[in-house]
């Protein structure tokens, strides 16, 4: 709509033939205003496990402490903390050599040549700075207590984050500051063990994201794989291989995981794989479709036509083509995983405490027994509902985006 | 008035089909969709193969290459012979070979024949690579090369681009490219102009007079278009019902036409002058392939024939004979078909082109 309003400078000749397949999906994904907002608030939440130990942390960025200048926030970092920072300053990294990338090439194979090379710069560093981190860094661990410090004077000159609350720091219980109202200290209350409850909230985040995208990976890799050859391999295979997929989907997911939390208790891990191992069904049945339709197309009739070989029509040329819909199954995957962890953890047997998590803040909020905390309900509710909302949105915008029957609307 | 040298002429053809029979196993039974399919192509001819949807034509071409699916589809008898190399009984690997390489195939819908992900370079150079020994910068030489011989301009840019950058004349140029880069012998152009507009079929259609006559290359032209026909083919062989009915080069066969049926084909075309006349329809449909009738299986549409030929119609299918010098047909109420012998239909016919009739 604006491109009417105000004339744009006319692309130069290179920039307007460079759109491939997915620039021109992306594009159109853009257009929507909610599948901006969506993808923006993926971005932000994304931005936000990365540097959530920058932005609620107990342990103040710098302070004289026995007459000494301490780093207690930089020291205390995790090798976990690290790795995300390192990754999330290379992608940032990426995106902006991409832009600049696809700037300056007119050709479609000088392009793809540099992103290869860039890509792989970008692996090494994340591979070598990942074995770095678990090979010569450990953890620190801090036990001072820098609020109780400062409060009988011992801390000087003390900065502290934004919200100066780790997710397990928590107030003494002398305080009595357990279920505390939201209050200038603790903007959304605290929860039963005096911890607060704006900085669990936060670093909830880690867990949403790791759980939506790493089960849905395991389920991405099975489905594929699976889809792909029944597709392929019509007939008795086929046949055979989708009563079994029949009964994957028959397993019910839930009693699973209470099965196997209760026998080998609780492990985020776990409930990832055991997620990813029973919802790949869905993304092997679109893309064992997507293969009986591509076999049917006339451009594999021409690959074949023109000998190549089969890896190379299965997997150069049908595979790509038949992507497509999964992506969009992906991220409605993603947005039921990220339910399905707060379900559980909402029932206690999600992830482990201290580890936050909206389900499980959520879980504190409504014990029947006791009184209704809605300082402790709204804000998680609102954020689990956002996420999946948001999940969806994007799932919606992109399969509208690869519609091919809006395509020819343009 | 095709000359009696060329009917003799003692060249090798390229390509021999003979008393083909593609059957496809379906629920209801089986499905004749060829059923005896013979004929002949030389080098730097064109052969049509004409007749209406469902008649066979797609599936005899895809049969050459064995590109039918089977199962559901099944050899169930004839040859191939791709200068003198039977085709049906070649183990995949050397068939892979064949395919692109000897034999190129350039499909109707130029639209979906592209893969949308990716480049015009990419699937031009994966089939270069696969069937000559050529480096890198050597295949892009060489579909650089075919993208200029199809008229494409610029082709070094064009090699960078997506099918959907295209038009469909263009992406049908690229097809060509593509099939024409590997140097084949034999093309079968399936409909090649059917899904694009007037001005783009004549086009394309000429670069492929002008291609073949600089490589020699024989064309197995699969079309329903008459208009095509007369002005590309050098033989034409009229298909019904999974049966060639009637073969003979194009001069012969659209001034004396035979066969009722294309009789009644050439009867359906408009003709410019020709005003306050319905267009002429053949009546009822083509019997279905699950189960053709005993007889001829024009019987039923035909209104030539009467009496006593009618019967031994109805009864008995009549074969492809040649009733007169390089012309063969199947029809039992055509004078002089009961003498008629059974020959395999060749004819080794080119007609004049137009620079060659220039210099005459």
């Amino acid at each position: 709509m604006t491109e009417t309003a105000t004339p744009e400078p006319l692309p130069a000749v290179g920039e307007a033939r460079l759109r491939t397949y997915w620039a021109v999906v992306w594009r159109r994904f853009n257009r929507g205003v909610l599948n901006r907002v969506a993808r923006a608030w993926v971005l932000v939440l994304i931005a936000l496990a990365v540097l959530v130990p920058f932005l609620a942390n107990g342990s103040p960025y710098t302070a004289v402490l026995d007459g000494q200048h301490h780093y207690p926030l930089l020291r205390n970092l995790t090798r976990l903390d690290w790795l995300l920072l390192i990754c999330g300053a290379l992608v940032l990294a990426g995106a902006l050599v991409h832009r600049q990338l696809v700037r300056r090439h007119a050709e479609v194979d000088e392009l793809r040549s540099a992103q290869v090379r860039w890509l792989a710069a970008g692996l090494l560093v994340a591979a070598a700075s990942a074995a770095g981190l678990f090979g010569f860094y450990h953890d620190y661990l801090d036990t001072r207590d820098y609020h109780a410090l400062q409060r009988s004077g011992q801390l000087h000159e003390a900065v502290f984050a934004p919200l100066p609350w780790g997710y397990k720091d928590q107030e003494p219980l002398e305080l009595d500051r357990t279920f505390a109202y939201p209050t200038r200290e603790h903007f959304l209350g605290t929860d039963g063990n005096g911890r607060d409850a704006l900085a669990r909230l936060l670093w909830s985040s880690r867990v949403v994201l790791a759980i939506g995208l790493i089960s849905e990976v395991i389920a991405l890799v099975i489905g594929v794989i699976y889809g792909s050859l029944m597709g392929y391999f019509v007939g008795r295979v086929d046949i055979l291989g989708m009563r079994f997929v029949e009964v994957v989907e028959a397993i019910p997911t839930l009693f699973l995981l209470i099965t196997f939390v209760a026998l080998y208790g609780r492990n985020l891990f776990m409930l990832m794989v055991i997620i990813g191992l029973t919802s790949w069904t869905g993304i092997a049945r679109f893309v064992r479709a997507e293969f009986l339709r591509i076999r049917q197309l006339d451009y594999v009739a021409a690959a074949k036509a023109a000998g190549l070989p089969l890896r190379s029509i299965l997997f150069r040329h049908m595979l790509p083509n038949g992507l497509t819909p999964v992506i969009v199954t992906f991220t409605f995957g993603v947005a039921g995983a990220v339910g399905s962890e707060s379900v559980l953890s909402f029932l206690g047997i999600g992830v482990e405490p201290p580890t936050p998590s909206w389900g499980s803040m959520l879980n504190e909020a409504g014990n029947p027994a006791e009184t209704f905390r809605w300082w402790l309900a709204i804000a998680p509710g609102l954020l689990i509902f956002l996420t999946v909302f948001a999940y969806n949105i994007i799932g919606e915008g992109l399969r509208d985006a690869i519609d091919p029957r809006l395509n020819k609307m343009e | 008035m095709s000359a009696p040298a060329s009917i003799t002429s003692p060249e090798s053809p390229l390509l021999e089909v003979t008393n083909l029979q593609t059957y496809f196993g379906t629920e209801d039974g089986v499905a004749r969709a060829v059923d005896g399919v013979s004929f002949t192509l030389f080098p730097r001819q064109t052969l049509a193969l004409v007749g209406e949807s469902g008649c066979g034509k797609s599936v005899t071409s895809m049969s050459i290459l064995r590109l039918v699916q089977t199962p559901p589809g099944r050899y169930a008898g004839g040859s191939i012979r791709y200068r003198g190399r039977e085709l049906l009984n070649l183990p995949d690997k050397e068939m892979q070979k064949v395919r692109g390489g000897q034999i190129a195939m350039i499909f109707q819908e130029p639209m979906t024949s592209l893969n949308p992900v990716f480049t015009i370079g990419d699937q031009i150079i994966e089939a270069i690579g696969l069937h000559q020994k050529v480096d890198g910068a050597q295949a892009v030489a060489i579909a650089q090369h075919a993208l200029q011989r199809v008229g494409i301009s610029d082709p070094a840019r064009r090699l960078q681009e997506y099918p959907h950058q295209m038009s469909g004349g263009m992406k049908q140029r690229v097809m060509i490219a593509m099939a024409l880069a590997c140097q084949p012998q034999v093309l079968i152009a399936d409909e090649p102009t059917t899904a694009l507009d007037v001005t783009i079929q004549a086009q394309i259609l000429e670069l492929l007079r002008d291609l073949q006559e600089s490589s020699q290359m024989g064309i197995l032209l699969i079309t329903h278009d008459l208009g095509v026909v007369a002005e590309n083919a050098d033989v034409v062989a009229v298909m019904y019902a999974g049966k060639i009915v009637e073969y003979a080069t194009v001069y012969e066969l659209f001034d004396h036409p035979l066969h009722p049926y294309t009789k009644g084909l050439l009867a359906c075309v408009p003709r410019l002058g020709k005003e306050g006349q319905r267009l002429f329809t053949i009546p009822g449909q083509v019997p279905s392939p699950l189960q053709y009738p005993l007889g001829c299986r024009f019987a039923a549409r035909c209104t030539e024939c009467q009496g006593a030929v009618r019967e031994r119609e109805l009864r008995e299918n009549p074969p492809l004979r040649e009733v007169a010098p390089g012309h063969w047909m199947a029809t039992w109420s055509a004078p002089g078909f009961a003498d008629a012998k059974e020959t395999m239909p060749s004819l080794s016919f080119r007609r004049p082109r137009v620079a060659a009739a220039r210099t005459a």
